[in-house]
């Protein structure tokens, strides 16, 4: 029982440790897939702005440079987006 | 006087208690559009955020599209892994709305079968292949994706969308969705919770949170009286006399299949099983 314990306990924090990194974290989103050696603005996303993305498909990856596209404006507020499958 | 003031709270308790209050509570408060759009939050559930009046994200599907974009879904992760290490699978038997659904749908008078043992192993497949795997190699576009089959999305996202446009054709043209929801339901009404059992993700990743998760399910070998009649009452099959021989007589929930819905702690007559939150509170029939 008290390994069962420390082990919840454990993970736990690794995962509280886990949300607490993620809010550290960022991504740049491109506006548009551009080739890798042509100027493209970004703008650096936060992992919850990226979950958000993630029930919509609001982010691409480029199949030819990998980076992360955006597929709405995101300046415009954010409102209920449809079913992505 | 005294107790007069006490009914309501015993009555408030006393629902509490009830599984099925928590339940559709949950049915209500993941898909009340009142709170708001909480889509960047992760519900530890498998209720589609497709879904017009989902308030919170699905794990899955959130995972899947950040995977397909070769990003680690740490926030995800982290949320599962606190709700698995502090609960376990009790937000299948006490929140999940797909649970709920299989819990009715067995009512339904039929032939009912038990599941063989094998197929429990299914959903960690499902969890590796079709949300880990096929998002990062192949990406979201094809069948093999996990949501693109889901029968919660079906039930919670596609049907209403179809009822409000009066497009009933989609169905056919959405054939494996449809028929993946057809089949899983038919399941459900022959097996208990076969979903649950055999292909669920979210209750593969719960499954192996429950070697250490907080709330817990004791046995007690010295008071049982082989009755069996907790066995009877299990949605999930667990086999408690073989746990008993797992773990030493000392701990059910080492069974990743326990979804700690108590069923067997009200049928058990002796004190043969009681529960417990780490060691911080706990409850069960004392003799």
């Amino acid at each position: 029982m008290r390994k069962r314990i420390l082990l919840g306990c454990l993970m736990t924090l690794l995962g509280a440790g886990m949300i607490a990194a993620s809010s550290t974290r960022a991504f740049p989103v491109y506006d548009e897939d551009l080739p890798e050696d042509e100027f493209a603005f970004y703008q650096e996303v936060s992992e919850i702005r990226v979950t958000w993305d993630g029930t919509f498909a609001g982010v691409l990856r480029s199949s030819s440079t990998g980076r992360l596209v955006t597929t709405y404006d995101r300046d415009a507020p954010p409102e209920r987006p449809a079913c992505p499958t | 006087m005294k107790s007069g003031l006490l009914r309501p709270v015993r009555l408030v308790f006393n629902l509490l208690r009830r599984r099925r209050v928590w339940q559709w509570g949950s049915l209500v408060l993941l898909n009340l559009p009142l709170l708001g759009l909480w889509t960047q939050v992760c519900a530890p559930v498998l209720n589609c955020h497709s879904c017009p009046w989902a308030v919170f994200a699905c794990p899955i599907g959130v995972a899947g599209h950040l995977i397909s974009w070769h990003v680690f879904p740490l926030y995800v992760l982290g949320t599962m892994l606190v709700w698995g290490a502090l609960f376990g699978r009790i937000v299948c038997g006490w929140v999940c709305p797909f649970g709920l659904v299989q819990d009715y749908l067995h009512k339904i008078p039929s032939p009912k079968w038990r599941l063989p043992r094998w197929t429990r192993y299914l959903k960690y497949g499902v969890l590796l292949t079709s949300v880990i795997l096929v998002p990062f190699f192949i990406g979201l576009s094809n069948r093999a994706f996990f949501c693109s089959l889901c029968p919660v999305g079906t039930l919670e996202s596609m049907l209403p969308a179809v009822v409000a446009s009066g497009d009933w054709a989609a169905f056919l043209r959405s054939w494996a969705r449809t028929l993946a929801l057809i089949l899983i339901l038919l399941f459900g009404v022959v097996a208990m919770r076969s979903f649950c059992k055999t292909l669920c993700p979210i209750g593969a990743f719960l499954a192996l949170c429950n070697r250490f998760s907080g709330y817990s399910l004791h046995y007690n070998q010295d008071t049982c009286s082989s009755c069996e009649l907790c066995l009877a009452g299990c949605p999930m099959d667990v086999d408690i006399a073989e746990m008993e021989n797992k773990a030493g007589g000392v701990t059910l929930t080492a069974s990743s299949e326990c979804i700690l819905c108590l069923n067997c702690t009200r049928n058990c007559h002796t004190s043969g099983l009681s529960w417990s939150f780490w060691t911080l509170v706990g409850g069960g029939r004392k003799r």
